[in-house]
């Protein structure tokens, strides 16, 4: 993390944080859109009992967008990689289980249309895991609050 | 790499992840119950009412093309414009009390009626037939297409609309 300055690191953080913000807010706005269309997606998994798809279809576009908040905001930031780290873990695991299991399905990981949960999808959602897990790293913990301070507001 | 470094500060991180993620939870929840289209998160999605028998696309297409059947499309108004079956009433399912008054004004129990939603996963149709049983409609007259609108669009021989009647 020394090899960037300050101000470099602080730029680093906005985009990662911003660019993982913009693809959950995205995500999350389709599927609150049409969520009988996400239940029918979660469903086709197969992982989860009948009584569980709804709810799972209800909630988690707004966790979606909750941890896109949470990532433009300086002072939740982390909470917000966290979430994304979370869910980008839970979502992989089920790609790569449908993928395994030679499931024909859409992902669903941006609503109606999403391409296959295949390698595609995976790799999107590894890129997801590298860069909350990065925002997570470079954002300092508290023992470093005033350094974080200054890298989470560059200076333009 | 110092595994201790990617644990510092985690424990304040996780309380707010949780703050976060109950928020959301109540925000979606209560979304859910307020819109029209809202999934049922209660009961058992994907099954029929007994009392109430779904109705196959085949036999959906041949009330159509016979016209013994009246198609109801249980959907927001905004779905129904987006596109529908052709012929289909728009009844939308919430509010409820609205959705009674414009049954009894535009439908009959002597009719057969199919009712259908968005989706299999969509639980208004079946919600529905069970509120018109309640109101003097009896289960003959009463059919449930399952794969509401989803299925119904793009299906061949079921003429469909883009535009609110």
């Amino acid at each position: 993390m020394t090899a960037l300055s300050g101000r470099t690191l602080g730029w680093t953080i906005l985009g990662l944080a911003w660019g993982l913000a913009a693809v959950f807010a995205y995500a999350g706005g389709v599927k609150v859109a049409d969520p009988a269309a996400f239940a029918e997606a979660i469903g086709n998994y197969r992982l989860l009992p009948d009584v569980l798809v709804n709810w799972m279809a209800v909630c988690l576009p707004w966790i979606e967008l909750s941890a896109a908040l949470a990532l433009c905001l300086p002072a939740w930031r982390r909470a917000g990689a966290l979430l994304v780290l979370g869910m980008s873990g839970v979502f992989a695991l089920a790609i790569l289980s449908a993928w395994v299991r030679g499931l024909d399905i859409s992902c669903g990981c941006f609503g109606t249309g999403s391409h296959g949960a295949g390698a595609g999808a995976l790799a999107i959602d590894l890129a997801c895991i590298a860069a909350a897990a990065a925002v997570w790293r470079l954002t300092a913990p508290p023992a470093e609050a005033r350094s974080s301070e200054s890298a989470s507001h560059p200076r333009p | 790499m110092n595994p201790s470094a990617w644990l510092k500060g985690l424990w304040p991180a996780a309380r707010t992840a949780v703050l976060v993620l109950a928020a959301a939870v109540l925000l979606a929840l209560g979304v859910n119950a307020l819109r029209p289209d809202g999934l049922k998160l209660f009961g058992s999605p994907g099954k029929t009412t007994p009392k109430v028998s779904a109705v196959s696309l085949d036999e959906l297409r041949r009330h159509l093309d016979l016209g013994t059947a009246v198609l109801v499309d249980v959907r927001g108004p905004k779905d129904y414009a987006s596109g529908h079956v052709t012929g289909a009433l728009n009844i939308p399912a919430v509010p409820r009390g609205a959705f009674l008054s414009r049954v009894f004004e535009w439908l009959s129990p002597d009719e057969l009626i199919i009712l259908y939603c968005q989706s299999p996963r969509c639980n208004y149709s079946r919600d529905l037939a069970e509120v018109l049983l309640n109101n003097g409609f009896s289960a003959e007259r009463l059919r449930i297409f399952e794969g509401g609108w989803r299925e119904l669009q793009g299906a061949p021989g079921i003429p469909v609309i883009g535009e609110e009647r």
